[in-house]
This record gives structure tokens, C-alpha cells and sequence, in this order.
């Protein structure tokens, strides 16, 4: 997104009321607090359920992927709230995820709905909350130090590698990873079973780079008063955790660079996984979706090299629930099984010195 | 005479197996599903014998849950592990489980006896046995004969595997081209295989192959399976059986002290299945409950779970069917 478009888009003439679409209840929740913590109105769209998938789906083209639907099913029931000013997460990247936020737009607008439409990424989004909010940039700034902290803490909490558990990890595309609605609650159906779900594709781990901001550049604009370039300094593009660098470059060997979407983190995060010994993988990814399509043969090759038990679920609005418990029950008492008869072999070879 | 009892709904049919201490299957039967409630009750009154002692029931297949209500189950689990289970007790020496069901079908890898991998259809239902059956009933030929009058073809016609509609109107074409009934069933049935093997692709399958499920009976698919791969593929003697067998041997190896089994005559109570859509919330889950007169047994179908306990089973006005 050009950012001297921002300029052009009609501010609204009422008091601003934000949405965005959901993106698990926990991140959705503390998105909804710190956008408060700056003083705006925010409206959330009721949460996901059949009716949202059903509106989306109609609005939408066939070849879109799953999280288009939602996200689009979101704003209509949010925009039916009464909120005025949407909030869509742009990626910039090599997805086609990036164009979201505009067919949203036209689509919505096709519809008859009034609004202002923000592209969230990270080259806007301290420029777009000035320009809404009003607030000066060095708050903004604080606030979203704030957000990575909470963030940070609610995921350490949230996703502790089990020692005495089988961990289940989860490798995918982030929103289906993360939003409960959309992969049919799989996290708690694990914890259920008596394992432990490891999520890998966390919104910590997308902002962590985010939380070294260096404040010289940011003087540097606000006293220019130019604030376009603030982002593309201070934020470093490809966001790498330090513990996970060794595999990083490890996995270049597989691929050669970022594919857009969770396709990248997805390798490194298996290989981390891999060698801290994880019991089995799920594999979440909507489907038709681009960049994990294209690391699949890569995870089933690391898979089938590790020995890694491997669960592939496409996510599409046409999966019946059925199915899905009837793959999770059987891969998790796959794993079970395997474990059991793994610790039989080894007590036999010690019985046998 | 102590035995066990495994009951696999599936979408086409529902397969119901008495096993004894041995493993050894004492009596069994094969009924098409027409309606859950009255086959497994139909099922149960046909294996009545004052001599069996049940010890436990397991249930599997997609019906499980509603299942377990109607039996009074003391286990519930998913068809893929109890046809790997009753495969690897038949043939330990088994690497590749086959099985092509009704709707569904999955491959089941297994290596020194742990399964360690399995694929199954997710979306769309090409690969099944009810693409034939589909086909066949549109050909007028009943499905017990498609196996042997498809061997008996001589030319090779090739069809499009990936989707069941593209499929049957190519065959409509066909047959207006003059082709000949038993060309088309084995094309039709070298399709299936070929698509159903592609959801395997990536993946080595090794020898020795085990190929189940109803499907199995049908003599050309197997054929055409133990052509595509390259390699004889063993079929067992009650491979339409197989996931009834395998629940029967899970319940007895939980060695299970007091069963929850309602007994063979279940016929004689009144069972009444109530459901409706829950409009709580937008999702509006179908909720399927069932009662014993007017006892309330138990209820699925709802995303949130509150409709499975009778806290809740009085909630009335939004009755769509009632069946007794």
C-alpha cells in the first residue's frame, strides 16, 4: 500500500468505531483492549459461527481461500453493528493475502455499506492509529510496545513444550492455527485427549522483531513530519525469534526464502520442533492456499525423514466436523499407540543386558 | 460363553461382530443402513442366543456417537484404528492396510506392528464404493454381479476418476456410443483405483498389501488394485467385517469389569429419536436426542456439548421430525 493513498481515503465524518475480524479469542481480545487503551470505540463482530461462514461464502468468489470468507462474514456482521472503520491486516508480501483488505473494500462497498478501510501491516500501522486517533506517535508507539509484551506473555502461557505429555505440534497457516472457530476447536479436542497442542504459528513469533524499535528514527520523523518512512526503518522485514535462528539456516537448505504466508516459519519451526523430539504434527492450512501448498512436499519430506507421524487438515467451508475428530481421535491414538510400543522396545533392550 | 461385541456404522451399511476369547469371530451380520435405530436393532434381535454372555461393546464408524447411546457402548472408537487392529491380528506381517468403505476410504500405513501413517479421503467422496454403486444401479446391473461381469471385459475404456458426476456422464456417453456394459464397469472400477491410489501419492506403500471393506468382495477392483501396484493384495475372508472385528478385540483388550451393554433386546423398549435445530447461538447446531419412552437417554450433535446431559432436554417448540 502507497502510503500517500492514506491522504486520499475520505476520513469519516462521525466518530470513528473500529472493527477487525477475529483472529482467535485471545489475540482478538487484547487487540480490542490496547486499540481502547488509545481512546477508540471498538466494535467486535459477533463471533464466528455458521451464519458468518454463510455470508462470506455468498459475497465471495469460490476460489477464495477460507480465511477471505470469514474475514469478509466478519465485517458484514460488524458493519450491521454499526461500526464505521475496518481494519484489515495487509501482509505486503508475496501472498495474495495483501489484496484482502481492497476486494474486501469494493466488495463491501458493491454491497452498499458506508466506511473508512484501513490496510493494517507493518509499513502502516503506527501512521494509520495517528491518523485515526489522533494521538501523537511516541503513545502509539508505547501502546504497541505494550501489545508485544501482553502478547509475549499470553502466548509463553499459552504454549509450554509438556515433559511429561505427548506435545502435538501445530505448523500452518496463522489465522487457521489461531482462530478456534475456523479449525473446529482443535487445541482444546488435543487437550482433551490427554496431549499437549504446541502451536507454532503464534502472533508472537510474527511480532517479535517488532519489539526492537529504534526510538533515533523515530525522533528523526516526527520531527521531519514525515512519518511514511518511520516503519520501514524501524522494523526489520523477515521477524526471526533468536532461538530459532540455527534452524532458520537450516531451513534454507530446503527452501530458498520466505514464499509469503506461514510457508517459511513453517519449515524452521518443524525442524525446531523435530529436535526437541515432538510426538506427532498437524498440518492446518486452507485450502488452496498458496504458500502452504508449496512447502507441503518439503514438511512431508522432513516428516518421513524424522519419522514424524504427520496430519494434513485443509480447512474449507464444505469439511464436516465428523471427519475431522474422527482423523484427530485416530492420529492421536496413533501416537499413543506408537509411544507405547516405542518405550515396550526399550525396556526390552535393557531387560536383554 | 463369554464374548465380545463390536458394531461399525457406517454410511452404507452397518456390520455387527461376535468375537470370543480366542479372537475368533462366533457370529456376525451385514445389513445395509436404513435407518440406525431399526437396523442395529434388527441386527441385535438376529444374533439373540441365550448362550452368548456379552462382556463389553465397542462401536465404531461415523454413527459412533449416537451409537453408544442406543447400545449402551462401553468404548468408542474411530473405524480406522479397529480395522488396522483386526488386520495386524490376521496378518502381523502386514505394511499396507487398504480400505475402500461406502463413503469414505483410507489407507493405513503400519510398520512392525504400530500403525505409523493414514490417509483419508477429506472432502470429496470420488473414490468409494458409492461411485460404482452409483453407476451400476444406472447400468440396471445389481452390485453383487458388477465384479464378475467386469472380468469378463476385453476391450480397455478409460474414464475420468477425479469426480463421480464427470464420471458417470462420461459413462452416459459411452453407452450411447455403443460401448458394452462390462468395458464400462471396468473402466469405471481402473478409474477408481487410480484416483483412489493418488491419495497415497508421495508416499511408498509397501508389500504385503491388505485390501478390506465391502469394496473388497467386488473381485475386478481388486484386480485392477493388485495391477496398479504391481503386487498380489490380500483379501480376508470377512473383509466387510473387519472394523466390527477390530472394535470387538479393542473392547475385550480394555478388559472391561462391568458392561454398559443394554442387552439383545433392545427392540423391546420404545426408542424415540427427537431432533431439532438449537437456535441459541448462530450456529445452529442439529441436535439429535434420543429417549426411552419418556426417559432421556443422551443427545449429540451440538458444538458446545450442553445439549448432551438432560439438564437441557426440555426445551421444546422446535421439534422438526420426531421418528418412533
Amino acid at each position: 500500500m502507497d502510503l500517500r493513498d492514506l491522504g486520499k481515503v475520505p476520513r469519516y465524518k462521525l466518530e470513528p468505531i473500529i472493527t477487525f475480524p477475529w483472529m482467535g479469542k485471545k489475540y482478538t481480545l487484547l487487540i480490542k483492549e490496547m486499540m481502547e487503551s488509545l481512546g477508540l470505540k471498538v466494535i467486535l463482530p459477533p463471533p464466528i459461527s455458521e451464519k458468518t461462514v454463510q455470508l462470506g461464502v455468498r459475497h465471495s468468489s469460490d476460489m477464495m481461500c477460507f480465511p477471505y470468507k470469514t474475514n469478509l462474514g466478519n465485517f458484514i456482521e460488524a458493519l450491521e453493528l454499526g461500526a464505521n472503520t475496518l481494519m484489515m491486516y495487509d501482509n505486503g508480501g508475496q501472498c495474495r493475502q495483501r489484496h484482502y483488505w481492497k476486494i474486501h473494500e469494493i466488495t463491501l462497498r458493491n454491497m452498499g455499506y458506508e466506511f473508512d478501510m484501513y490496510p493494517i501491516s507493518r509499513e502502516t500501522i503506527i501512521p494509520v492509529l495517528h491518523r485515526v486517533t489522533g494521538k501523537s506517535v511516541v503513545k502509539i508507539i508505547n501502546m504497541y510496545e505494550t501489545f508485544a509484551k501482553r502478547l509475549r506473555e499470553l502466548d509463553a502461557k499459552r504454549y509450554q513444550w509438556s515433559y511429561d505429555k505427548l506435545n502435538i505440534g501445530l505448523i500452518g497457516e496463522i489465522y487457521s492455527c489461531c482462530e478456534e472457530k475456523v479449525n473446529y476447536n482443535i487445541e482444546q479436542k488435543l487437550r482433551k485427549f490427554g496431549v499437549n497442542p504446541y502451536n507454532t504459528a503464534t502472533l508472537n513469533d510474527f511480532f517479535s522483531s517488532d519489539m526492537n524499535i529504534n526510538l533515533v528514527q523515530v525522533l528523526k520523523g516526527w520531527v521531519s513530519g514525515d512519518l511514511a518512512p518511520i516503519n520501514n526503518e524501524i522494523f526489520r522485514s523477515d521477524s526471526i525469534p533468536p532461538n530459532k535462528l540455527v534452524y532458520y539456516n537450516i531451513a534454507k537448505r530446503y527452501l530458498n526464502g520466505p514464499v509469503g504466508g506461514h510457508g517459511f516459519e513453517n519449515i524452521y519451526n518443524l525442524l525446531w520442533m523435530a529436535d526437541r523430539g515432538v510426538s506427532g504434527v498437524i498440518h492446518i492450512l486452507p485450502l488452496s492456499c498458496m504458500p502452504e501448498t508449496t512447502v507441503e512436499p518439503i514438511i512431508n519430506i522432513i516428516c518421513q525423514e524424522k519419522k514424524i507421524p504427520l496430519l494434513r487438515l485443509p480447512i474449507d467451508e464444505t469439511n464436516s466436523e465428523a471427519n475431522v475428530d474422527t482423523r484427530v481421535e485416530t492420529f492421536v491414538e496413533l501416537i499413543k499407540r506408537k509411544d507405547i510400543a516405542e518405550r515396550r522396545k526399550r525396556l526390552e533392550m535393557l531387560a536383554g543386558d | 460363553m463369554k464374548c465380545w461385541l463390536g458394531i461399525d456404522c457406517g454410511s452404507v451399511s452397518v456390520k455387527l461382530a461376535l468375537i470370543d476369547k480366542d479372537d475368533k469371530l462366533i457370529d456376525s451380520i451385514y445389513l445395509k443402513n436404513r435407518g440406525i435405530t431399526e437396523t442395529v436393532q434388527k441386527g441385535l434381535v438376529s444374533l439373540n442366543n441365550s448362550n452368548y454372555d456379552v462382556q463389553g461393546v465397542c462401536v465404531t464408524g461415523s454413527g459412533r456417537q449416537f451409537l453408544s447411546l442406543l447400545v449402551g457402548a462401553d468404548l468408542i472408537k474411530t473405524e480406522i484404528l479397529a480395522h488396522t487392529i483386526a488386520t495386524m491380528k490376521y496378518y502381523p506381517e502386514v505394511q499396507t492396510i487398504m480400505d475402500i468403505g461406502g463413503e469414505d476410504c483410507k489407507i493405513m500405513e503400519v510398520e512392525d506392528g504400530v500403525l505409523t501413517n493414514f490417509i483419508m479421503n477429506n472432502i470429496c467422496g470420488a473414490g468409494t464404493g458409492a461411485m460404482i454403486e452409483s453407476i451400476a444401479s444406472r447400468l440396471e446391473i445389481p452390485i453383487e454381479e458388477v465384479g464378475d461381469l467386469a472380468l469378463t471385459s476385453k476391450n480397455r475404456l478409460d474414464f475420468p476418476g477425479k469426480c463421480g458426476i464427470f464420471c458417470q456422464s462420461a459413462v452416459v456417453s459411452k453407452l450411447n456410443s455403443g460401448a458394452r456394459k462390462n468395458d464400462i464397469m471396468r473402466g469405471v472400477i481402473r478409474a477408481l483405483t487410480s484416483n483412489y491410489l493418488t491419495l497415497a501419492r508421495g508416499i511408498r506403500l509397501n508389500p504385503p498389501y491388505v485390501f478390506q471393506g465391502a469394496t473388497a468382495q467386488n473381485k475386478a477392483v481388486v484386480k485392477s488394485l493388485e495391477e496398479e501396484l504391481g503386487h498380489e493384495v490380500t483379501v480376508p475372508e470377512h473383509c466387510a467385517l473387519m472394523g466390527a472385528i477390530g472394535c470387538a478385540m479393542m473392547v475385550k483388550e480394555a478388559e472391561i469389569q462391568k458392561t454398559r451393554f443394554k442387552g439383545f433386546n433392545v427392540s423391546t423398549s420404545e426408542y424415540k429419536s427427537r431432533s431439532f435445530k438449537c437456535d441459541d447461538c448462530p450456529n445452529l447446531c442439529e441436535i439429535t436426542q434420543l429417549y426411552d419412552g419418556n426417559r432421556f437417554i443422551g443427545g449429540v450433535g451440538s458444538r458446545c456439548g450442553k445439549w448432551d446431559d438432560n439438564k437441557f432436554e426440555k426445551k421444546k417448540g422446535k421439534e422438526i421430525v420426531a421418528t418412533t
